[in-house]
């Protein structure tokens, strides 16, 4: 409203107040009009309590539209850029570690301490000026060089060769599709990265036994980046610009086992030709139960369907109505389970179609579902108001069963895991918070001679 | 005799900020003008703006409010710029925007 050259004051609740302000200010505004909306939650309180609580701030509301102090003023430039080579700190490991921890620039974890030797040996495997602007990361609106990506690697722990995945994935997080800012929400999502390529192998991330299991070093570091990403770079600040309600950590990279999938591989469901380098990078609410499946390809079929309507079919649902037009969770399935459904006859776009028919809900559980914080909103209202298919609608019984996606492609499809076990598991995600932007890896011109000048990168098992 | 401890110079990992600043819009008389009602989608908001509105009426003469269609966005937050187009199509002097939370 005030880019439109319009005062206005904005009712914030208790705890948002700083988020509201910081958020303003990084969006350009300086004094936003706020007034502190006091406990308890206006979601909790009468319609009567809500309309007492009207009376006791109307005469904030008339002040902050009358006599606000600064309101008018001219506007005023700032610039924080800085010579991004300077030292800002000497230091022993341990002052290093407590410097940046005092100062909020890590993940509670001790980092590696990135000095300019450092940041050059990155930067070494990267045709990119170091200069260069990926994007801008909001809340903080800050821009993320190849430089500021290749210091937040060096504290994650990465290797240098990780500079093309860590500059793709930056890529990915600033398309505005992706809406990084919404990662603050009270929601708490955490970001997944799915990785394809020969790149997986040629850098030793896990794709098979444990891949969520934070031990192999590509996969932990470079999620470990993206995290430092956001607290250095986009500014995520718990308390400040972080309102997650409880949050998650991060989740190692999931790279997909390309080769023993019997079908073609995620990158080329992303548009991409099989065997391209390309990240994916989506929100993630939740990975889910990771269940076991039995007997011939239909009672997989019969399972997985039951545990996607069990996993997505809870309050995730009202991601679909209140969330915008598209949701993605992703069905991972190890090479077992997808090698026993693809033999029986199955395509990718066939397990999609059979998960859409057959994982439903009641409309009445739907409804109920619908986030309770506004009781108005229902399947049919969001039909009508263009939020939900028109399937979802057809008629008024409750009874009627209704899909937990808006349409069958929705459904991302990865085989990854321990390669001969029967589990499948769910991971769900949130629609315009997050959502899935694919990134072509790009590779240095003398890429191989680099890699097999290095060290040893696969780790003696 | 322990061994001389390794010193490291390190740089910021803290990204740059090109964004310029500005200050909210002058502050006005609200006789007379139109006041657009901004509600979130969260249960009592509507309460909480029209309960405003109905005291603010009583104060200011000529006051009118005009109620903006929710957003896209979870709590009917707009998700792109076309929030600033329509306030400006529709012409109004100030907003009460809430409750957000």
């Amino acid at each position: 409203v005030e880019r439109a050259g319009v005062p206005a004051v904005a009712l914030i609740c208790t705890g948002f107040v700083i988020s509201a302000r910081l958020t303003a200010k990084f969006e350009g505004l300086q004094d936003i009009r706020l007034i502190e909306y006091l406990p308890p939650n206006i979601t909790v309180s009468s319609p009567e309590e809500v309309r007492e609580r009207a009376n006791r701030l109307v005469d904030e509301v008339v002040n902050k539209l009358t006599k606000h102090e600064s309101g008018g003023e001219k506007a005023a430039a700032k610039s924080t850029g800085s010579t991004h080579r300077a030292i800002i700190f000497s230091g022993v490991l341990d002052q290093v570690n407590e410097f940046f921890y005092q100062k909020r620039w890590t993940d509670g974890l001790p980092i590696v301490p990135p000095t300019i030797e450092a940041v050059e040996a990155m930067l070494n495997f990267t045709d990119r000026s170091p200069d260069e602007v990926i994007g801008v990361l909001r809340p903080g609106n800050c821009e993320a060089t190849v430089w500021g990506v290749a210091v937040n690697g060096i504290m994650a722990g990465c290797r240098p060769e990780y500079m093309p995945v860590l500059l793709a994935i930056t890529e990915a997080i600033s398309d505005p599709k992706f809406g990084l800012q919404h990662a603050g929400s009270t929601v708490g999502w955490t970001p997944l990265i799915i990785l394809n390529g020969p790149i997986i192998k040629e850098l030793d991330f896990n794709y098979g036994q444990g891949v969520f299991r934070p031990e192999r070093r590509a996969n932990i570091t470079v999620s470990r980046f993206l995290r430092l990403c956001m607290v250095n770079i986009a500014q995520f600040r718990l308390g400040e610009t972080d309102m997650a309600t409880f949050g998650r950590n991060y989740l190692p990279v999931l790279a997909e086992a390309e080769d023993e999938s019997p079908w073609p591989p995620f990158s080329v469901d992303r548009g991409f030709q099989a065997g391209s380098n390309v990240v994916t990078v989506q929100s993630c609410a939740d990975v889910g139960h990771h269940y076991i499946s039995i007997g011939p390809a239909a009672e997989h079929l019969d399972a997985l369907a039951q545990e996607v309507t069990r996993e997505l079919g809870s309050q995730i649902v009202a991601v679909l109505a209140r969330f915008g037009p598209e949701a993605h969770p992703v069905i991972c399935l190890t090479p077992a389970v997808a090698t026993i459904i693809a033999e029986a006859g199955y395509s990718k776009s066939d397990l999609r179609r059979y998960l859409y028919e057959n994982a439903r809900i009641t409309a009445r559980q739907f409804d109920h579902q619908l986030c309770p914080q506004e009781s108005t909103l229902t399947i049919n209202k969001a039909v009508k108001l263009g939020k939900l298919p028109p399937d979802f609608g057809v008629t008024e019984d409750p009874n009627r069963m209704v899909p937990v996606v808006h349409n069958a492609e929705e459904f991302f499809i990865v085989v990854s895991g321990m390669s001969l076990r029967n589990r499948t598991c769910v991971l769900s995600q949130v629609s315009y918070q997050g959502l899935a932007v694919t990134k072509e890896i790009k590779l240095p011109r003398n890429w191989k001679q680099m890699l097999n000048a290095g060290e040893p990168k696969a780790r003696a098992l | 005799m322990q061994p001389e401890k390794l010193m490291y110079e390190v740089v910021s990992p803290v990204g740059r900020s090109p964004a310029t600043t500005t200050v909210s819009s002058a502050s006005i008389d609200l006789s007379g003008k139109k006041v657009a009602l901004v509600p979130m989608m969260i249960r009592n908001s509507d309460v909480l703006l029209e309960s405003l509105a109905y005291l603010l009426a009583k104060r200011f003469s000529g006051i009118q409010f005009v109620k903006l269609p929710p957003g896209e966005g979870n709590h009917g937050d707009f998700l792109d710029e076309s929030f600033t187009g329509m306030v400006k199509e529709v012409g109004i002097d100030a907003a009460i925007v809430g409750c957000g939370c």
